[in-house]
């Protein structure tokens, strides 16, 4: 009977720790496998984002040598030859006009006979010549070369007629482009695994391109395809068939009990496949590290309570042996009820556990991404800006009786600021980098503007330093392109401080923006120089410059501001441009960086009926270097007008008489400033002594308008154009002369005296009580008023509430609580309000990143300024805007 | 314990009983070997590359034999479902083979297809990736010139098309023969037609037509590439004193090559060499063209080798079949079917040593002037239609030859008709005790030829041999081997006990025993065989069941290699007299079938010790 109730007593406690184990075994179960999918995923994506990149890398590589191939056939064609020497001294030629040295490539063409000859000689019969004569005009493929000895990307083209020598001893019907593989392994190489993982080129029917020699490989075979279709646990048993769905496909296998994680994509255009292979353990293995940890720990708290539980059956069992069973009972229904209660706090723990596994997991998945080095780096260049700012702000404190001192210690302050801020866009910009977010923003922009922006930001920095800064453009024909205009006004402004910063005071910086020849119809060639005669850098510096916080520390440059990340920005952005740059540059004698880009050309129409319709179709332009009349010649006559030039004032004051002797005058004159003999002003004073018509003359310098403004006064001048010369530029100048009257001068320079804000009545919506406050005095300083409203509903509500005129802009923080800055701009363009969709809106905010920038357009604002305002960049920004409106 | 035994014993027997009762071979020897069927092209590879596999796996028992060398005999044995593990053909052309495709082993993902370098490979992947047949060795066929003839008369070794025009005007003049080959072989017309040409087809026009051709974009030949390959021809003919002699088989080429009395002959590497003695230099020059860049050596891989793909259904027997066929193609392989010389390898890192003989190719390989002939099945047999109506006089120019070969292109001339049936399939099994069903072919030929006594060697009998309807292109099929002659004689019974004994000892004259599958079958009588440490030895032949008296006469008859082996063995012997057959025991055994007998029955004749 006893034994029948106890039985009886303990079978609830045993049925829950059975339940308990259960519940912790399939949980378990699940949450492992859960756990799994998710590293699955993550190491999937982390692939195919990294071999996109390599893709778009490889893609762009292979197409810029088809540009050189063109350019190389194209001369070829244009040529004829005496003889066979003749033709394989034009190859030296070719190669040296080419630069294929610098890209280790080598040029060759082929005979009839199918015999090959390049700039050293001939070399019989080439061994690929079955490989190219299925009568397509077009091949690409890595050969093994027993000419040069190892393996090279091979571009050959056939010729489009035959090049005959005159004395008929040769036919040429192809022209071949040799890539050292080795070189270009670069383009599809990634670092991103720590070199653990490997590249397979293949054709498209998954057999090898070439005899790679590389024992290490884990797949030796010929079909590398098939090999690993037939890996155990492969989930794509016909990989070409995927890859006719998706370009890019990513699975795992598993090869004598190791796993592999493999990434291939598709090159079709040139029948080309790419693989990436990599040992499961190096991919994402920070977040299989805190799995792992994270799932051992379920298992120690699984393990902690079902012993507890355990050993409360066990003091449950001693209590059975109690006299007083009724007690006893009562005894073990408490002891049930707080052991329900522990498993309750158990359960409690465990999903707490669960949440914070997966908060640990989202925050490793982003601590993984962090260098230590980095944080180490970071911590220095973060410290030493802070501790003057902290610095200064106490003795600031101590002598604010002094304002000599209070103005000392608060540019001391601005300044670090300034470079705080630096360091932390730097920062920001290079992290995005490095993890392959950053994607380009491509819109049809102006090259003109470009450079006249740079300008105008740069020039002032130059002349603070006293440095002399010259800018030249040359053969510019194209000058709308499709481009990021943010990265690469970053790029060149990157180069130019580094000029400002790195050169001593009094120096001479130059600035060149050159198109190159093209290759393509539809893209332009730019190559960009800024030359410095400044402190150079040693030759060992230099083949770190482009590595993250790197600066040549010597007694002088050490003591110039500078983040050491500039330069890797910018190296990563022309990377991701598909340019290239180079350094020269000599210790004490200065530096010269040069940047290769290729641009689309924008289909943006130019205004080419400006000038007829302005019945402008001669024009006489003076200056004394040749080559820049050759350059207004040449892009004039792209547009129709015919360009005369004189290199001396007395010249052209010659010209510009009989021209309207001859009854066919000059529509403009274009006159430098700086010139021997008679200069600039004189010459326009001449000719307007000389010359009834009153036609407009321009004057054309590198200098400040300010500077040549005193001495012009009376000579004739309409207008000031500044070096170099611009078509753009100078259209807008003629326009503006062509049709001034309509303002007098004296208004206008009042009105761009004024500042933009006076007399504005300004919504904001802050919900930083301190940025409120900088950003109210800020506005009262430049004429302005404002309304400050805490969140993004309060200032929406207000808005649709104001009197019609009562705001003349809003300017828009983003985060905000109860509604942020996107949705109260979207609310307030909708509302019933007559100025709803009218109304400018400026986001004002700390995401400052291009996706940041275009949600904020995307929303509904106009314009977006990011944190810490700069109050010359917001009044620029409104400028423009309500320019534009 | 004893009862556990039997079953065990029987439950491992049963697999091999009831395979060898269904109409493939099976997979086991009686002693437990796994079986390997390696067809070779020619039998002269069973004495090389057989000996030195069976040496390699002693634990395979291997069947050897000597495939007709063309890949439509795969083709048809690939149709009865009986092809060979391995195989090997010279005469090949990717779009030949293209039906076999999924008869053969894809090798593309073994270590196998990486023993090459990918370059190699491009001709042989299909677009899909799939790789069935691997090169082996390149062979060089050019022109093999008596360089000592040419100096003896004052005349050097020309080096282009004019020198050579202008040696055979010399040689004629001073009655020498300028040049001989045997243009009864499909395969000298072929070569010989493409090797004149080289350059003309190595153009970017002739190339571009090539692989159009190949890839199966057209049938037909392009005038512009193709009509000068028979103007050349036409001349050639006319300059080097090519005859219709040349066609009938009637003149030994290399007797009269070493006799002096020509000075080129159209050869190989190998027999460059083989022909030289101290008193005669022989260089193999290339085939000439206007200028010396325009010659070209013509080369091709010495044969092709593939699998069958019934063995990837057995992981096992899959590794086994590969690590045979990389025996068969790594340097160890390869040297012992060439010594590794005068042979230029497609493998990665293999260098190649020249004999004096090819010496001047030093350069053509340096320059790749290396002509790979085109070698489709129809262009073997247009070609030697085509040449021979051309040495006849035939055709009025080289248009009408050129306009002839086209009008052949894509013709295959064998008849759908059925022209014979076979009653009853005989399946391939070596059994010690008796024999293999190739006894019943060697019985056939016998009782037709009328006589008493016949011998011959397995390699070149016949294989399975499957019940069903024949046409007369599928007969020639049924036995097996390249021609072999056929001699008829009187031989005493001691005579046929010598004949047997030292034919079973011999090596290295086409007819070398070195297993179970390479011994002769007899017809008409029977041989008791031991096989011994070194090989095989005869212990007793009956006649009948009967020992013959050492004087009793019998009409007798062998097939085999007439030149290397069958004389010199007849000789050996003593017999002197004999009579060689015009017929082609092929021939024998198809005939009979298509006059609607059947095959005789097969008979034990070996009893194996």
């Amino acid at each position: 009977m006893n034994t029948r109730k106890h039985k009886k007593n303990i079978l609830p406690a045993v049925l829950l720790t059975v339940s308990c184990l259960l519940f912790f075994i399939i949980g378990g179960i699940f949450f492992t496998r859960y756990l799994q999918t998710q590293i699955f995923e993550e190491r999937s994506t982390q692939l195919v984002e990294i071999t996109s990149q390599v893709r778009a890398n490889l893609n762009n590589a292979l197409d810029s040598h088809w540009n050189y191939l063109t350019a190389a056939v194209n001369m070829v064609e244009s040529k004829s030859f005496a003889s066979e020497d003749e033709v394989i001294e034009y190859i030296g030629e070719l190669e040296q006009i080419l630069e294929t040295d610098s890209f280790s490539a080598r040029i060759m063409m082929l005979d009839s006979r199918g015999s090959c000859c390049d700039a050293n000689g001939q070399y019989g019969v080439w061994k690929d010549i079955d490989r190219i004569s299925s009568g397509a005009d077009r091949y690409t493929f890595i050969t093994d070369s027993y000419i040069y000895k190892g393996s090279y990307w091979t571009f050959v083209q056939k010729l489009r007629g035959t090049v005959r020598t005159v004395d008929g001893s040769d036919e040429f019907t192809h022209i071949i482009l040799l890539k050292d593989v080795n070189t270009f392994s670069e383009y599809y190489s990634s670092n991103a695994y720590g070199g653990e993982n490997e590249t397979y080129i293949l054709k498209s029917n998954g057999t090898r391109m070439h005899d790679e020699n590389n024992s290490q490989n884990t797949i030796q075979v010929y079909n590398v395809l098939k090999a690993l279709e037939e890996m155990e646990e492969q989930t794509i048993p016909d990989i070409r068939e995927a890859l006719r769905e998706k370009d890019t496909i990513s699975a795992s296998f598993m090869l004598d009990g190791r796993e592999f994680y493999y990434c291939i994509t598709s090159l079709e255009q040139y029948g080309t496949l790419l693989l990436f292979l990599i040992p499961a353990e190096f991919v994402a293995p920070g977040t299989v590290g805190m799995v792992g940890a994270t799932i051992r720990t379920l298992l120690i708290l699984a393990v902690v309570t079902v012993i507890m539980l355990a050993l409360a059956v066990a003091a449950v069992m001693r209590q059975k042996n109690s006299v007083h069973m009724f007690r006893q009972e009562q005894e073990n229904l408490r002891k049930q009820e707080e052991m329900n209660k522990r498993l309750e706090e158990s359960n409690a723990m465990l999903a707490q556990s669960k949440d914070a596994a997966e908060q640990a997991f989202r925050i490793a998945e982003d601590a993984n991404r962090a260098k230590s080095s980095f944080l180490s780096n970071m911590s220095h260049d973060i410290r030493t800006p802070m501790n003057a700012i902290v610095g200064f702000a106490s003795l600031l404190s101590r002598d604010a009786s002094n304002p000599d001192k209070v103005r000392e210690y608060t540019k001391k302050i601005t300044a670090s600021s300034h470079h705080l801020l630096g360091l932390i866009n730097d920062v920001l910009d290079i992290n995005k980098i490095e993890s392959g977010k950053t994607v380009l923003n491509l819109s049809d922009e102006s090259i003109v503007d470009i450079i006249e922006n740079i300008d105008s930001i740069i020039r002032p920095q130059m002349k603070a330093k006293g440095h002399m800064f010259e800018v030249y453009s040359k053969d510019i024909r194209h000058e709308d392109l499709v481009m990021d205009k943010l990265r690469l006004n970053q790029i060149l402004l990157n180069l130019l401080s580094n000029a400002v910063k790195y050169t001593p005071d009094g120096g001479h910086v130059v600035f060149t923006g050159q198109e190159l020849p093209q290759y393509a119809k539809q893209s332009a060639r730019y190559r960009f120089i800024v030359k410095d005669n400044g402190y150079g850098m040693s030759p060992e510096y230099i083949k770190n410059i482009f590595s993250v916080f790197t600066r040549e520390e010597d007694s002088v440059t050490n003591k110039i501001q500078g983040t050491g990340l500039g330069m890797a920005i910018t190296k990563n952005l022309i990377d991701l441009m598909g340019g290239k740059i180079q350094v020269e540059s000599e210790k004490g004698k200065g530096s010269t960086f040069t940047v290769d880009l290729n641009f689309h050309i924008s289909e943006r129409e130019t205004d080419r009926d400006f000038w007829q319709k302005h019945g402008i179709t001669r024009i006489l332009t003076v200056d004394d270097e040749e080559v820049i009349c050759q350059n207004v010649q040449m892009a004039m006559e792209n547009v129709g007008v015919s360009a005369d030039y004189a290199l001396d004032g007395q010249t052209a004051l010659d010209m510009a008489v009989l021209a309207e002797r001859e009854e066919r005058p000059y529509s403009v004159i274009l006159i430098d400033w700086k010139m021997p003999g008679i200069d600039g002003v004189e010459t326009a004073r001449r000719i307007r002594r000389e010359i009834s018509k009153n036609i407009p003359i321009l004057i054309l310098s590198s200098y400040d308008w300010a500077e040549i403004e005193d001495e012009s006064e009376d000579s004739g001048i309409d207008a000031f154009l500044p070096k170099p010369f611009f078509l753009k530029s100078f259209r807008q100048r003629v326009e503006h002369v062509l049709n001034r009257g309509l303002e007098s001068e004296p208004e206008l320079e009042e009105k761009a005296a004024q500042s933009v804000f006076c007399g504005m009545h300004i919504l904001v919506a802050e919900d930083n009580e301190i940025n409120s406050e900088i950003l109210s005095e800020l506005l009262s300083m430049a004429g302005a008023s404002c309304d400050v409203y805490e969140n993004g509903r309060l200032a929406a509500d207000a808005f649709e509430r104001s009197a019609p005129g009562k705001y003349q802009l809003i300017l828009m923080d983003v985060q905000m609580p109860v509604m942020n800055g996107y949705e109260a701009t979207r609310t307030i363009r909708d509302t019933g309000h007559p100025e709803a969709r009218t109304i400018p809106i400026i986001a004002m905010t700390a995401n400052a990143f291009v996706e940041d920038i275009r949600d904020a357009l995307e929303s509904g604002m106009n314009a977006h300024v990011a944190k810490p305002v700069d109050m010359a960049v917001l009044e620029q920004t409104v400028k423009a805007v309500l320019e534009e409106g | 314990m004893k009862n556990i035994s039997k079953r065990l014993v029987a439950a491992a027997l049963l697999p091999s009983i009831l395979t060898s009762c269904s109409s493939t071979p099976s997979l086991y020897s009686a002693d437990g070997r796994e079986r390997v069927t390696v067809a070779f092209w020619g039998d002269q590879l069973t004495e090389s590359y057989g000996k030195y596999l069976q040496k390699k796996f002693p634990e395979v028992d291997f069947t050897f034999y000597a495939a007709t060398n063309s890949t439509d005999f795969y083709r048809f044995k690939n149709d009865r479902k009986d092809l060979p593990d391995i195989l090997t053909v010279r005469r090949f052309s990717l779009r030949d083979v293209e039906n076999l495709k999924d008869a053969l082993m894809d090798l593309s993902n073994t270590e196998l297809a990486n023993m090459y370098n990918p370059s190699y490979l491009h001709s042989y992947t299909y677009s899909d990736g799939t790789v069935n047949w691997l090169p082996v060795c390149a062979e060089v066929d050019s022109i093999i010139v008596n360089k000592t003839l040419l100096k003896e008369n004052g005349l050097n070794v020309p080096s282009n098309y004019g020198e050579f025009k202008k040696v055979c005007a010399d040689l004629t003049e001073l009655g020498i023969r300028p040049m001989i080959s045997n243009f009864g072989a499909d395969y000298t017309c072929m070569e010989i037609l493409q090797g004149l040409s080289a350059s003309q087809l190595t153009s970017a026009e002739g190339r571009e037509w090539r692989q159009q051709y190949e890839s199966g974009k057209t049938d037909r030949l392009s005038e512009e590439v193709w009509l000068p390959v028979f103007e050349r021809m036409q001349e050639f003919i006319e300059c080097a004193g090519i005859t219709s002699a040349d066609m009938d088989g009637s003149i030994a080429v290399f007797d009269e090559y070493t006799a002096g009395r020509t000075a080129m002959v159209r050869g190989t590497g190998d027999e460059a060499n083989r022909y030289r003695t101290e008193d005669r230099e022989n260089v193999l020059m290339p085939y000439f063209g206007e200028t010396e860049n325009d010659n070209w050596y013509l080369t091709y891989p010495s044969f092709q080798i593939a699998a069958s793909s019934a063995a990837e259904e057995n992981p096992e027997r899959k590794e086994l079949i590969l690590k045979i066929m990389t025996a068969m193609l790594n340097e160890e392989g390869l040297h012992s079917i060439s010594q590794h010389q005068d042979m230029i390898s497609y493998g990665k890192n293999d260098n190649i040593e020249l004999s004096p003989a090819l010496v001047p190719m030093e350069t053509y390989i340096d320059s790749n002037r290396l002509f790979i002939r085109l070698a489709s099945a129809e262009m073997f047999s247009v070609s030697k239609l085509v040449v021979q109506k051309m040495i006849r006089g035939e055709y009025p120019d080289a248009k009408a030859a050129f306009d002839d070969f086209n009008a052949e292109m894509g013709k295959t001339g064998d008849s759908d008709s059925v022209a014979a049936h076979i009653d009853k399939s005989l399946t391939y099994d070596f059994d010690p005790n008796g024999g293999s069903p190739a006894a019943a072919v060697l019985n056939t030929v016998r009782e037709e030829l009328g006589v008493q006594l016949l011998a011959a060697q397995a390699v070149n009998i016949a294989g399975s041999i499957a019940e069903g309807d024949y046409t007369e292109r599928e007969l020639q099929f049924l036995t097996i081997g390249e021609h072999q002659s056929l001699y008829k004689f009187d031989m005493t019974g001691q005579q046929l006990y010598d004949y047997i004994d030292y034919v079973l000892t011999i090596q290295g004259k086409r007819g070398s025993v070195i297993n179970d599958s390479t011994l002769y079958v007899s017809s008409g009588f029977e041989m008791t065989v031991n096989k011994t440490d070194g090989g095989y030895k005869l212990e007793k032949i009956t006649v009948n069941g009967t020992e013959p008296g050492k004087d009793e006469v019998f009409s007798a008859a062998v097939i085999g290699n007439g030149t290397l082996m069958l004389r010199e063995a007849l000789e050996r012997v003593g017999i002197t007299e004999f009579t060689s057959l015009d017929d082609n025991f092929s021939q024998i055994v198809a005939d009979r079938l298509i006059n609607g007998k059947q095959l005789a029955e097969p008979t034990d004749y070996i009893t194996l010790h």
